[in-house]
């Protein structure tokens, strides 16, 4: 399925779980501050951002989370794996030209492979862009999608 | 950035993170870049090199 209008954000809803879809207007590096290490991530205009909500929640957060990174480029945190904040963060980021949901990421994998973890009933779409249409591929009659006004125009 | 074994949790495992060392032509700001575009942190210039 391709969506034009790409000026705002894609929201894309199952019952319990929803996702947003958005494109980055102008390149920047990416800072991804783990435990450890800081990572650089080179990001490009057109390049997509999706904030995933497993669990649902309100959706204004999670819109806020978005601009925080598309538009103000602020840093992701990483949790080392068990870390006991990990159950009170109820939006996960991705940011990549091509980006997949999964509800059963496996150890060992990386941000290359532009994966975001979602729910059961959004797993296995891939988010692309072509031109000014955001494709997700497949799209079951299940979700539905809307454009929503991002934070900036409200 | 990936999510590993559960809705929220939120994983980076560093020893498989495959991330190389670059230096920026333009400005000489060394960093761990990731991807398969580099861009300089504090210059954004791509024009980098591995080292």
């Amino acid at each position: 399925m391709n969506v034009s209008g790409c000026d705002d954000v894609l929201l894309v809803k199952g019952a319990h779980s929803f996702l947003l879809v958005a494109s980055v207007r102008k390149d920047f590096p990416l800072c991804i501050e783990t435990s450890h290490e800081e990572y650089y991530q080179g990001v490009h205009a057109g390049d997509l951002v999706v904030v995933s909500a497993p669990e649902a929640g309100p959706v204004e957060p999670a819109l806020m989370l978005l601009e925080l990174v598309r538009t103000y480029h602020l840093p992701l945190v990483v949790l080392p794996r068990d870390h006991p904040g990990s159950k009170r963060i109820p939006y996960v980021v991705s940011v990549a030209p091509v980006i997949q949901t999964s509800c059963s990421i496996e150890r060992g994998t990386h941000p290359e492979q532009h994966l975001v973890c979602s729910s059961d009933e959004l797993a296995g779409l891939t988010v692309s862009r072509t031109g000014r249409d955001i494709t997700i591929s497949p799209l079951p009659a299940t979700l539905t999608r809307e454009w929503v006004k991002s934070m900036e125009h409200r | 950035m990936c999510s590993v074994g559960g809705p929220t949790d939120i994983d980076l495992p560093e020893d498989r993170v495959v991330a190389k060392d670059y230096r920026c032509k333009e400005c000489g700001e060394r960093f761990k870049g990731i991807g398969k575009h580099p861009m300089c942190p504090s210059c954004q210039s791509e024009d980098v090199a591995e080292i």
